[in-house]
């Protein structure tokens, strides 16, 4: 049977439209409900966070603390809204673009929250922006997706802002305790040479070179498919900076460490950036040596001192604890933060808007402060204005420097918010620690 | 004058981890015509075998070796009995998605048996280290180099010396004529898709206490594999071992004095200009790389 290209063509066209409800040729969703006056009654989430490949563990983490989030939201239901779940796997950026428009065209989301991956998310909320719906981002940090946009807000850190403390910590607090003054200091960057390494190496370096200290190795590297990170190492050997500022994952950086004491690499501190420092898989496989090793992040309920948050706090900590453990997950920073952010939405934005409008949300963010010591991750919430450059971003989303101690973290930097005093500052030369070498 | 020895010293024990996988996914290619792209998953495997007899039973990855190889050996002969030789014979795509598709079932396999945790294997090995004339060398990469220039050179006997190893490369050479001459093809096939598996399943093991351990470890490594592959031309077991320890030495050394991000630079730059002046790679046959036979 011979079909002409016309005929094949009309029916393809037929079968898009039944298929989109004729979205797709509308241009998009729908128009989001007008003002009623009674505020929005029925919200309708899409939750969009890598749920296989490289990320699925950290985005199946965050997915869990959005859902238990909007559980206890329809459980307490103050304000007589019903929020309703829909999630959506983005693994890579491709998969997550066709994830958030399927989200908002097909599934009729008024609002999509994401994503734990920045360089899924620098894709996926600009779709969003082109569709005209909200982007809620609990758990990505690249700099750019709050810039240029107007569809963003951001309820955790920018990865500037992680880059830029690393670097304050390293020229005050660090130095302070290496002896060093801050123009004497020498830092090395090694950094993944992926959006969300950069924007934070960026940022660093930006405050080294508005001080007087020098940046005596900048180096990226591919962490995707990285296996030898000697190289760099023997850099850092060279140059003997005071310090090292290192944007890792996981893998990368157990295999930093790990060739650091064949090589016996001597570094005084290391900060880590970018989450692989942060987690148990990192000090799990350098046991003692891992103690002294400095991490920037956001904080979570885990390495704050929980006692000073206020009853309410404390109550929504035990109840999403609770809620964790009889599920059989695993309450992880992201869990934390994914969590807070979306109650926060929930609660502070959600019940004040007039409709599900960018617009209505953006100026109900624009009122919304939550005290620090109201929200279990120990930071605060605040959005920046339409007139900021990064609009939509929560200003007090301000990072602390933690170390692992123990093989536990603790913060230890700012001192106001410090649990525990530095150790192993510098930190001891390989020749002083238990490993084996034989001449 | 140590710094260099250093850095050669870096990159020719890299480039023993890189053989160790390049040999067997050259060999496939020699013998089979297939393009494995599910090899590193074996590797990926094998990590994953010598992290469980690790965490539940303390074995240590020099002794699990023993035991999870046979495994990956056997894996591969089913792998080559239901996928591989189903293929063969059927037009490139259809070999080329076959294994691209293994590749992506075993990574989503594990992820949805183990999850994506990371997971990490420490041994007496992990950190030790020998001194030799200043020169500093892992021990856990010593072992694993050491393995993969004795695998090579077994490899290398079996085909040369024996009368089965003759027969694979006749196999090699002209599968009909070899046929013609009394060489079970489909034997070849299996013994030489298995045996190579099995390596990358041995060097997950071995590599299991310097990386950590994910669904997707394989894909880190891929892509090198195959430049080295190419590079030593395609089919040619020396040609790998020696590309392979290039690689490693290149990527160590410009690395070291232009920046990690340089050192995959200088090796691609190589690779291409070595395809320029000899498109059969170092130690390729001219028409090697093309398809049938």
């Amino acid at each position: 049977m011979k079909l002409g290209i016309r005929r094949v063509l009309c029916v393809a066209l037929i079968v898009a439209f039944a298929i989109t409800g004729g979205h797709l040729f509308a241009g998009g969703r729908a128009e989001p409900a007008p003002a009623t006056g009674e505020g929005i009654t029925t919200l309708r989430v899409g939750a969009l966070f890598p749920q296989t490949g490289g990320m699925a563990f950290g985005g199946s983490n965050a997915l869990q603390g959005t859902q238990i989030a909007v559980d206890l939201f329809n459980e307490t239901n103050p304000h007589g809204i019903t929020v309703e779940l829909v999630d959506a796997d983005a693994p890579d950026p491709a998969t997550g673009t066709t994830g958030v428009r399927q989200l908002i065209t097909q599934r009729n989301v008024d609002v999509v929250m994401g994503t734990f991956s920045s360089a899924v998310a620098s894709a996926t909320a600009p779709a969003a922006e082109r569709l005209n719906v909200l982007y809620v981002e609990t758990t990505a940090w690249a700099e750019g997706i709050t810039r240029n946009t107007s569809n963003v807000l951001r309820t955790t850190i920018s990865s500037g802002s992680l880059g830029a403390a690393a670097a304050d910590f390293i020229l005050t607090g660090l130095a302070e305790e290496l002896g060093v003054a801050e123009a004497d200091m020498r830092v090395a960057l090694v950094f993944t040479d992926d959006e969300f390494g950069t924007s934070i190496a960026d940022a660093a370096v930006e405050r080294v070179q508005a001080s007087q200290a020098r940046l005596v190795v900048r180096e990226s590297y591919p962490a995707a498919t990285t296996t030898d990170l000697s190289s760099v190492l023997l850099r850092i050997q060279q140059e003997q900076p005071h310090a090292v500022i290192h944007i890792a994952q996981v893998p990368d950086g157990v295999l930093f460490w790990r060739q650091a004491q064949q090589l016996g690499v001597d570094m005084p501190a290391v900060v880590g950036v970018g989450g692989g420092y942060g987690q148990q898989e990192f000090a799990r496989p350098l046991g003692a040596n891992s103690d002294g090793i400095f991490n920037v992040v956001p904080p979570t309920s885990g390495s704050i001192n929980v006692d000073s948050l206020t009853p309410n706090a404390q109550n929504l900590l035990s109840e999403l604890q609770t809620r964790v453990a009889a599920r059989g997950w695993t309450q992880g920073p992201y869990t934390d933060w994914a969590f807070m952010g979306t109650w926060v939405f929930l609660n502070e934005i959600v019940p004040n808007a007039a409709s599900t409008s960018i617009e209505d949300f953006m100026a109900a963010a624009a009122n919304v402060r939550v005290d620090a010591l109201d929200s279990i991750t120990g930071f605060g919430f605040e959005f920046a204005g339409a007139d900021h450059e990064n609009s939509g971003q929560n200003l007090q989303a301000i990072p602390v420097v933690q170390q692992w101690q123990n093989q536990e973290l603790r913060v230890t930097y700012p001192r106001e918010l410090a649990v525990a005093e530095f150790i192993n500052v510098p930190l001891p030369p390989w020749s002083e620690r238990t490993q084996t070498i034989r001449q | 004058m140590q710094l260099v020895l250093q850095i050669v010293a870096n990159g020719l024990l890299i480039g023993g981890l890189y053989a160790l996988l390049a040999v067997g996914l050259t060999l496939i290619f020699g013998v089979l015509r297939v393009v494995n792209f599910a090899h590193a998953e074996f590797m990926m495997l094998g990590m994953y075998g010598a992290y469980w007899l690790w965490s539940i039973y303390g074995l240590d990855p020099y002794i699990s070796v023993f035991l999870v190889t046979p495994v990956i050996f056997l894996l591969g002969v089913a792998v080559d009995r239901l996928i591989i030789q189903r293929s063969i014979g059927k037009p490139d795509v259809t070999v080329v998605f076959a294994t691209l598709g293994l590749s992506i079932f075993l990574q989503n396999a594990v992820l949805t048996l183990w999850t994506a945790d990371i997971r990490s294997v420490s041994t007496f090995a992990t950190g030790s280290v020998f001194v030799v004339g200043g020169v500093r060398l892992s021990v856990a990469m010593t072992i694993s180099f050491a393995a993969a220039m004795l695998f090579a050179l077994g490899l290398w006997f079996f085909l040369t010396k024996t009368m089965y190893g003759k027969g694979i490369q006749a196999v090699a050479q002209n599968r009909r004529a070899a046929a013609l001459m009394g060489i079970d093809v489909k034997r070849a096939y299996l013994i030489t898709y298995s045996v190579a598996v099995a390596a990358a399943g041995a060097m997950g093991v071995l590599v299991a206490p310097i990386f950590t351990i994910f669904p997707r470890v394989g894909q880190t490594q891929i892509v090198t594999i195959f430049v080295i592959v190419v590079l030593g031309g395609l089919g040619s077991v020396p040609g790998a071992v020696i590309a392979a320890l290039l690689v490693g030495i290149i990527r160590s050394g410009a690395g070291f004095m232009f920046g990690t991000a340089w050192g995959e630079l200088a090796y691609f730059a190589v690779f291409l200009l070595v395809l320029i002046v000899r498109p059969q790679g170092l130690f390729g046959r001219r028409g090697a790389e093309v398809y049938g036979g």
